[in-house]
């Protein structure tokens, strides 16, 4: 629990001197963010899963060039979203193909009914569905901005992205994800945010 | 709905890859680790200071002009040859074990 702790440039530091294990905390620690990243660009969890082995692979490799000039984490997620376009470019299928925008509102819960309140799983799921509705690129940065918390500049080091796009793809994104939940959950939750 | 709430939303549809994934990517691991590496690297230096040493002592041994140092320094010459001739064995057995190194790295990865 005491690894839990501390803070990336020390488990670093303690990885450059040998202390393999201590690459777990960094896992454990970015796993998660990293594999929604991974989803946003492979629409197979298996095949978002080993990208983001791949990815922790390569990142553990590279630790010895790693100079902290940034955060570790958008350094990592550069090598994440990175090995996703080019496992997607391998695979040759498109993310988005496989929900169409009919499918995105079938099945889902009464948001209002009391015999069917909606749970956080569903939400979760509802959500997740949005995005893999969004535009790759739009999804992408609405979880790099929000879910991974980066700022403008980081997100333009992890896409390469120029500061104007970033900005105009960010505000479409959100635009779009904000019509796809009024349209789901009503308009009413426009008054509830 | 104002930004910050979106994130909210954002966060809520946040996703965890396989249970056992960690122990997947620790299990997956390079054999080399940088403590490996910096270990390489040491015994490469060792390595490569005794080669200067040794050329240094071949020079005294071989070379005529440097032969009045010798004297000089009053190294009986007999001393200085089997100095070389140890310190190439020993030198043969780091490079040997480096090699078993390289190739014991070579089997993992």
């Amino acid at each position: 629990m005491a690894g839990l702790r501390r803070s990336d440039p020390q488990i670093i530091t303690a990885i450059k001197k040998g202390d393999t294990h201590a690459y777990r905390i960094l896992v454990n620690r970015y796993k998660d963010v990293s594999f929604a990243l991974a989803c946003t660009i492979l629409p197979r969890e298996a095949d978002a899963e080993d990208a983001l082995q791949e990815s922790f692979i390569k990142a553990y490799r590279g630790l010895a060039n790693f100079k902290g000039k940034s955060r570790f984490s958008t350094w990592l997620y550069r090598i994440v979203v990175n090995t996703c376009y080019d496992r997607k470019a391998q695979l040759q299928t498109s993310p988005f193909q496989n929900d169409t925008p009919s499918r995105i509102y079938e099945q889902i819960p009464d948001f209002n009914s009391p015999s069917s309140p909606m749970d956080r799983q569903d939400r979760k799921n509802i959500i997740n569905r949005i995005m893999s509705h969004l535009k790759a690129d739009e999804a992408l940065l609405l979880r790099l901005y929000y879910l991974s918390e980066l700022s403008i500049a980081e997100i333009q080091e992890v896409t390469s992205y120029k500061n104007s796009r970033v900005k105009v793809t960010l505000y479409r994104a959100r635009n779009n994800f904000r019509k796809h939940l009024v349209r789901i959950f009503g308009t009413e939750i426009e008054h509830e945010l | 709905m104002k930004p910050h709430k979106l994130k909210s939303w954002v966060k809520e549809g946040h996703m965890s890859p396989s249970s056992n994934f960690t122990d997947k990517v620790m299990n997956s691991l390079p054999a080399t680790s940088n403590a490996w590496q910096k270990s390489f690297y040491q015994r490469m230096w060792i390595v490569s200071v005794l080669s200067l040493i040794m050329v240094l002592l071949s020079l005294f041994v071989s070379l005529p002009q440097i032969e009045v140092f010798t004297y000089s320094l009053a190294i009986p010459r007999f001393t200085i040859t089997m100095a070389t001739m140890i310190l190439a064995a020993f030198m043969i057995l780091k490079m040997l074990n480096l090699k078993n190194e390289v190739e014991r790295f070579q089997s993992f990865s």
